[in-house]
């Protein structure tokens, strides 16, 4: 996890994916919200839910991140 | 070097996509709106801020503006004068008025009912309709809304009239036909800029096609069959 925010003169991966991870799951989920006829809880709450299952595997991924 | 310069570009880029979603929110992002439906496209808390401030999105404008060809059916009658949805056709002494109600984004331009004579064009009224509903405030001895009332002389229907009526949002009505201009079934009548209800007032007789709470598009949706009993 050393090299999560920086790593060899840029930011880490592991961050850079989850912030892009997260600014898409922001934007699909206002899509979503907009075109499906479904309530707003039920949208952030399946919006959470995966977003909180990728951060995990992107974290995992990380860890063990030369498979080996 | 080259890879943190393409990271910075990276999140840059989608720092100006959130700030972007931020500065719109609730409405949606510019790049969202052409896959929406019109009604998601431009929420009506949005166009009502548009006419507040008189600034709108010329998209939605155009949208607004919109006047398709229309081809009225086979069948002899009645066709509707305005997209919309019915809201009554009531009768009161003698006369069933024929209401529509048009939201922001039904197509806005009127259409003649049947073919006939124009004799007379009244515009009248001062005021605007107050928000109590639109079923019959037309006939309401208080403020009057705005409107047009079109007389045609149809002939073989009678005498029918078609009102124009605007709504708080803005009181502009355009009529292009003159008095004495003979109109066929379905054409042009004109049109409520940002306007909210077309009446068509027709004789009690007359068997209608459709009900209230249906939708009808003008110059192609028959409401109203055969000559009045």
């Amino acid at each position: 996890m050393n090299t999560f925010l920086w790593s060899q003169g840029h930011i880490g991966w592991p961050l850079l994916a989850i912030v892009v991870f997260s600014v898409l799951c922001l934007l699909v989920t206002d899509a979503v919200w907009r075109t499906v006829k479904t309530s707003a809880r039920s949208v952030l709450l399946s919006a959470g839910f995966i977003w909180a299952m990728g951060v995990i595997a992107i974290l995992t991924i990380s860890l063990h991140w030369p498979p080996t | 070097m080259v890879i943190l310069i393409v990271q910075t570009v990276i999140l840059a880029l989608l720092a100006t996509l959130v700030a972007i979603w931020a500065a719109r929110f609730p409405y949606p992002t510019p790049w969202l709106r052409p896959f929406l439906s019109p009604r998601r496209r431009w929420p009506e808390p949005e166009i009502r801020g548009w006419l507040r401030t008189g600034r709108f999105h010329p998209r939605f404008l155009e949208f607004f503006n919109r006047d398709p060809e229309r081809t009225p059916p086979a069948e002899a009658g009645l066709v509707a004068p305005a997209d919309g949805i019915v809201t009554s056709a009531d009768v009161r002494e003698g006369i069933r008025y024929f209401v529509i109600a048009l939201s922001f984004w039904d197509m806005h331009v009127q259409r003649s009912p049947a073919t006939g004579k124009v004799v007379a064009i009244e515009p009248s009224g001062d005021g605007f309709m107050d928000g109590e509903g639109r079923d019959f405030a037309f006939l309401r001895e208080k403020h009057c809304p705005v409107q047009t009332r079109i007389l045609l002389d149809t002939g073989e229907y009678g005498i029918l009239a078609v009102r124009l009526i605007t709504s708080l949002a803005a009181r502009r009505i355009e009529v292009w036909p003159k008095v004495g201009d003979t109109l066929t079934r379905g054409q042009r009548l004109g049109r409520i800029l940002l306007g909210s209800t077309v009446v068509l007032e027709m004789p009690e007789g007359f068997c209608l096609c459709v009900q209230p709470r249906v939708r009808v598009r003008a110059g192609e949706t028959l409401i109203a069959a055969g000559a009045p009993q």
